[in-house]
């Protein structure tokens, strides 16, 4: 067994640990056979309920935004050639959570719970097609981050603009979170939303990760070696906004996870892009899930928002990796 | 005869409208800068003595609204107020922090509203309003008026019925909140402070799931510009199922947006429910 699929494995089976370990924290306290008991659906109604659909489906959630998140900032790195790209990069986070926030500004948002996740995805989806548009497929990787730069600012202002004109002070607090991200209070219902956008991301990157590692080479050799450069881009285009959609409609806004997760791989299964995609996800997936573990744990009035604690731990991350890839930067 | 007599009636009432007219134009002026300041300007000035209120005076939330239509509304800008030359400002929150600091020194007397948790919170609100206004005898009527309904609904208080307060937002009131005052006046138990909630806390759907109410409060639910929170606890199926099988009450947003004398018809509302 090679040590890649070794690192998968581990990589598993830590995140179902983590999983089952999630189950335990929340706001009530249940005792350990409870939960237990509660997970197979054999404790009370209430302890069934609060188990099986209150705290899993959150568990499930963060698990899930973070592995879209990591995914997504390993295929995209690997597409850009650059270690310090993000999911954010392309400004198709921002896009996301404007689609939130129009919804629900305009009160579209009542029409049913589906509308806002569906929103998400949608926005996503159009700043892809919009980049598509604008030759992203053909132009150069640093010209596609500025026009990322560009079209993140643009939708930044305009969430902004919709928080100052907020028409009162829940409205505001739901646009917020949108920007600090949560999982709190995720049903499966908002799964059954996300997964299957989320699944045809994952299989647009899984169907371009050859190519991205042909891409190391540099686009000449890449394409003397046959990859479309055409499909390449707008395959991982396509990819990493459905996955940055279905992410930012089950958890909000959440920074730094895309950006780390594939760095703390790259040591433990080298720099071949198509390799780090995997590992990348499922260590995201995990690096969420304990910061939403966090947050259940800390005994705050107000739950912490998970783009927030991400963030706390991303930062320095983000300080540091951008320090140590100095050379490649330069 | 009679001619002379309703000349000279005629005469008397001119004159005394005269008097008021000169002894109302004397009272201050005043300009609110927030829709809960706006409440008390509106119930305790003279319409002469309302310069402006807030834009917040006429919204579905206001209390007042219907008063308030005829008046003029600015924002809580330091240009506007000079500009409008009034004798007082009245503001709970308009302005800012600093709105203190902002108007000084421009002879106006710049009056903030305490928040209010609790009944004797509003009637010291209504005293330092009425007294700013030069209207101690209406304000005083007002509290008489309020704390005649609170005895009447004490008086005919029933065992409590446990409850939970919530808003489209997905929070709740816990102890030293107005809401929570008007559930125990209402003879009602606020189950979010059994769960420790203080203040203002986003509601556990564990802690319901736990420990379901026998009644439910929603509040700003009414007001066209509400949706559920996408984050709150009252997204979730499991709190849907909980709503659909809990007694709901009702409370308009605008007797609930202000904690001041109106919080009253919110108190009986409830109580009604409760029986």
């Amino acid at each position: 067994m090679h040590a890649h699929d070794k690192i998968i494995i581990l990589l598993w089976l830590s995140i179902t640990a983590l999983l089952i370990v999630s189950v335990f924290f929340g706001s009530v306290f249940l005792s350990p056979g409870q939960i237990i008991a509660g997970l197979f659906g054999q404790g009370s109604g209430s302890e069934n309920l609060i188990v099986q659909e209150i705290r899993l489906p959150r568990g499930l959630a963060a698990l899930l935004a973070g592995a879209c998140l990591g995914g997504a900032g390993a295929a995209l790195q690997g597409l850009l050639r650059n270690p310090l790209a993000d999911p954010g990069v392309l400004g198709v986070s921002s896009s996301a959570a404007l689609g939130a926030v129009v919804v629900i500004y305009f009160n579209i948002a009542a029409i049913g719970f589906w509308v806002v996740p569906s929103a998400t995805i949608i926005f996503a989806v159009g700043a892809t097609f919009l980049l598509a548009m604008i030759g992203a497929a053909s132009i150069s990787p640093t010209r596609l981050i500025l026009i990322g730069v560009g079209l993140s600012a643009f939708a930044g202002s305009l969430i902004s603009l919709a928080m100052t004109m907020s028409p009162n002070p829940f409205a505001l607090a739901d646009l917020i979170n949108w920007l600090f991200g949560t999982v709190a209070n995720r049903s499966f219902r908002d799964l059954t939303i996300t997964v299957p956008v989320a699944i045809a991301g994952f299989i647009c990157v899984a169907v371009i990760a050859r190519d991205i590692r042909a891409l190391t080479l540099g686009d000449e050799t890449a394409i003397t070696l046959g990859v479309d450069m055409q499909r390449l881009r707008l395959l991982a285009i396509i990819g990493t906004s459905l996955l940055v959609g279905a992410s930012v409609s089950i958890a909000g806004a959440i920074g730094f996870v895309g950006i780390i997760a594939p760095h703390l791989m790259r040591p433990l299964v080298g720099h071949d892009p198509a390799k780090l995609i995997w590992p990348s996800a499922l260590l995201g997936g995990a690096l969420l899930l304990m910061a939403d573990m966090i947050i259940r744990i800390l005994p705050f009035d107000q739950e912490l928002r998970l783009g927030v604690v991400a963030a706390l731990i991303g930062a320095p991350g983000f300080v540091w990796v951008a320090i140590s890839s100095r050379r490649e930067i330069a | 005869m009679i001619s002379r007599q309703t000349s000279i009636i005629g005469s008397a009432v001119v004159i005394i409208s005269a008097i008021s007219s000169a002894n109302a134009s004397q009272k201050p002026t005043a300009v609110s800068l927030d829709y809960c300041a706006d409440q008390y300007l509106l119930q305790l000035g003279d319409p002469g003595q309302v310069i402006a209120l807030s834009r917040g005076a006429d919204e579905p939330d206001s209390y007042l609204r219907h008063a308030a239509k005829d008046h003029h509304m600015i924002r809580a800008s330091r240009e506007e107020i000079a500009a409008l030359k009034p004798d007082i400002v009245l503001r709970q929150w308009g302005g800012g922090a600093r709105a203190q600091s902002d108007l000084a020194g421009r002879d106006i007397d710049i009056i903030s509203i305490p928040h209010a948790v609790d009944f004797e919170d509003v009637r010291q609100s209504i005293r330092i309003s009425a007294r700013a206004l030069d209207q101690t005898a209406r304000g005083e009527r007002l509290i008489a008026e309020m704390d005649q309904r609170l005895d009447a609904v004490r008086t005919r208080k029933k065992p409590a019925k446990r409850a939970i307060y919530i808003t489209p937002g997905g929070v709740t009131a816990g102890t030293n909140t107005m809401i929570s005052t008007m559930m125990s006046t209402a003879g009602l138990h606020n189950v979010s402070s059994d769960h420790g909630a203080t203040g203002w806390a986003a509601f556990s759907l564990e802690y319901l799931v736990v420990d379901p109410p026998e009644m439910i409060i929603t509040g700003f639910f009414d007001t066209g510009t509400e949706t559920t929170n996408h984050w709150s606890a009252g997204r979730h199926p499991q709190f849907e199922k909980i709503f659909a099988q809990t007694q709901t009450v009702h409370l308009p947003a605008d007797i609930i947006s202000c904690a001041a004398w109106f919080a009253v018809d919110a108190v009986e509302h409830l109580a009604e429910a409760a029986r």
